[in-house]
């Protein structure tokens, strides 16, 4: 985008409704970083103990070790995470849309 | 190659031929040829991007390494629902709201200039081509194995059918290629699956205490040699998480879409595919190990790729072989055709388009600069792949990961996300990047053996921070000042709004929650 367009657009927008989608991105980068920190702290641990220490050796249930119900969690937290996320992303393009019809 | 095998391959490459003919005739703009024109659906997409991103490695590869190396195997695995939340999270919306057909496009959104595109079209082409060549080679191998033919034919039919497919049918036949390959892989594992679970009486849990009393604890638990290889694996696992966002190939898919709700719904998709996916690996993988053997898989091959089709053999007799062996073959090409279309993507929009033209390049320029890039790039994939027969180019995939990981991430989210980023901050972040990651794997035991300057091969545990650190010191040291920090903060202003609401200013096209998504189909 340059200079001249954004200038030029400008006029046509509205103080509040810029805040209004001001506040929206800032919501939705506080619900992304604390989710991919949420997933990333689950995650790393299970790199970080399983070759630097013996913690996730020890058998669990059924022929599982600790390493492997460790794995698995992971696949269950991104399915959570992702559907949690989504909906949340989906309230927000709603209060987007809202915000640009109650100006518009 | 058998009777069975022939007719299996030959019914699936016609397939795929039938999907790129009926591309070809819907193709007609450069937006179609590169993403399918923005109109395949979240679900259409997000099931193209599993087939996009899990290759013959994956399907094949991961297998054998749980057979052979247990636990360790499936560090291989267990990171890509992983990555593909962390994409959701935070790159699928902004690189739809910004990106029009390649990566550098979302970094020109906020830095325009021919530096900044050429920066990272040339990392794109170098992750592109790296990950490509170490495809090609291993896939050629593959097909050698699998079907019995020489080397040399393989290399001409893997490189001639990825030639028909992107130059003719673009993106649209890469992507319903992609989606093919992944119902097909998703059928042949389920049927592998199930067929191991009644060994075992149904009990998933079986596979792991047979492992576990056949083998020994070492089969069910992690392995750990030394701290260098520690170092090493775990340098790994973090370039492929953080990898994934960086790869050109995977990141374009998102482009495929009308809209950032779309986006959404695609990576959504795409994590329940692999988790679907890679749940059912480890019981197939202790499966092989104890029906066909571990001396009779690494007898086939030393790091257990024909595991799943001597299992699938053993299970299902010569015509389940055959199923598989061509349900790999599809996914080797599915996979080889994404990574054509992020080159050529690269080299004929950013490069030829952008840069050389100065972005007036005519749509039918773009299209004939798009034919000769994809004839190129096969070119060069089909040329080293038959030069590096002998040569064990598996290292390079990984450093696909790294440079990605290392160039293209830092510059992405940094772009999107932070205030202070500035253009030079951006072109030192990808160079440092692109030569720290070539640098550590040159002088890696990947490529010197056990005399290597340094002891780890994979270079992401270094090269990321390290390009993140000289972005944010590059960044903060030289500030925009003035009138131009003006400029600037509002440049980022409206780049952050548009990536994260789709909202740009003097416009009103953010799509509403009731919006109907039309879908690529073909034909």
């Amino acid at each position: 985008m340059t200079e001249e367009s954004i200038d030029q657009q400008a006029g046509e927008t509205s103080p509040e409704e810029v805040k209004a989608l001001e506040d929206i991105a800032a919501r939705r980068i506080k619900l992304a970083l604390t989710s991919a920190v949420a997933v990333c702290a689950i995650f790393f641990p299970l790199p970080i103990l399983g070759q630097f220490t013996g913690a996730l050796d020890g058998l669990a249930f059924g022929g599982l070790t600790w390493a492997w119900v460790y794995s698995f969690l992971q696949f269950a937290v991104a399915i959570l995470v992702a559907a949690r996320y989504a909906a949340r992303a989906a309230d927000l393009d709603t209060d987007t849309a809202e915000a640009l019809r109650k100006k518009g | 190659m058998d009777i069975v095998s022939a007719g299996m391959f030959a019914a699936l490459v016609l397939v795929t031929l039938i999907i790129t003919y009926m591309a070809a005739r819907r193709s007609k703009s450069a937006a179609d040829h590169f993403v399918a024109g923005g109109q395949l659906s979240g679900r259409q997409n997000g099931i193209a991007i599993a087939g996009d991103y899990i290759s013959a490695a994956s399907f094949l590869g991961v297998t054998g390494a749980i057979a052979l190396a247990g636990f360790n195997g499936f560090y291989l695995a267990v990171f890509v629902p992983v990555a593909y939340v962390l994409a959701l999270l935070l790159v699928a919306e902004p690189l739809r709201n910004l990106g029009r057909f390649t990566l550098a496009d979302v970094l020109a959104s906020r830095f325009p200039g021919r530096d900044i595109r050429t920066a990272m079209a040339l990392s794109t082409v170098v992750v592109s081509t790296l990950y490509l060549v170490a495809q090609f080679v291993g896939a050629a191998l593959l097909v050698t194995l699998l079907f019995d033919i020489d080397y040399m034919v393989a290399v001409l039919i893997i490189g001639g059918l990825t030639t028909v497919y992107t130059m003719l049918g673009g993106m649209l036949a890469t992507s319903w290629i992609q989606i093919v390959k992944t119902t097909l892989m998703m059928v042949c594992s389920a049927v592998l699956f199930v067929l191991v679970l009644a060994k075992y009486n149904f009990n998933p849990l079986g596979a792991f205490s047979d492992a576990l009393h056949t083998f020994g604890q070492r089969a069910v638990a992690p392995t750990r040699t030394s701290p260098l290889a520690s170092f090493d694996q775990l340098s790994m696992v973090v370039g492929l998480v953080l990898g994934v966002l960086g790869l050109p190939h995977v990141m374009i898919r998102f482009l495929t879409v009308p809209n950032a709700k779309a986006a959404r719904s695609s990576a959504v998709t795409a994590i329940w595919v692999f988790t679907a996916f890679y749940l059912m690996i480890p019981v197939i993988g202790y499966g092989a190990a104890q029906l066909v053997g571990k001396a009779e898989i690494a007898k086939r091959h030393p790091a257990g790729n024909l595991a799943v089709a001597q299992l699938a053999e053993t299970l299902g007799g010569g015509v389940f072989l055959a199923f598989v062996a061509a349900v790999a073959f599809v996914t080797i090409l599915a996979v080889l055709a994404g990574l054509v279309m992020a080159t050529t993507g690269a080299i004929a929009h950013d490069l030829y388009g952008q840069v050389i033209k100065r972005g007036v390049a005519t749509p039918r320029g773009q299209m004939y600069a798009a034919r000769i890039a994809t004839l190129a790039t096969c070119g060069i994939g089909m040329a080293v792949a038959l030069a590096a027969q002998r040569q064990n180019v598996a290292f390079l995939a990984s450093l696909a990961f790294a440079v990605a990981a290392s160039a293209n991430l830092p510059a992405l989210l940094l772009t999107i996300y932070w205030r202070r980023m500035t253009k030079q901050a951006v072109l030192s972040g990808i160079a440092v990047g692109l030569v720290t990651s070539l640098a550590i794997i040159l002088a890696s035991p990947a490529l010197n053996g056990p005399d290597a300057v340094i002891g780890f091969s994979n270079p992401a545990l270094v090269s990321v921070p390290l390009s993140l650190l000289v972005s944010v010191i590059v960044a903060l040291v030289s500030p925009a000042r003035g009138d131009e920090a003006d400029r600037v903060r509002a440049v980022f202003a409206a780049t952050r709004l548009k990536a994260l609401t789709g909202w740009e200013a003097g416009s009103r096209q953010v799509e509403l929650p009731t919006t109907t998504v039309s879908t690529g189909k073909l034909g």
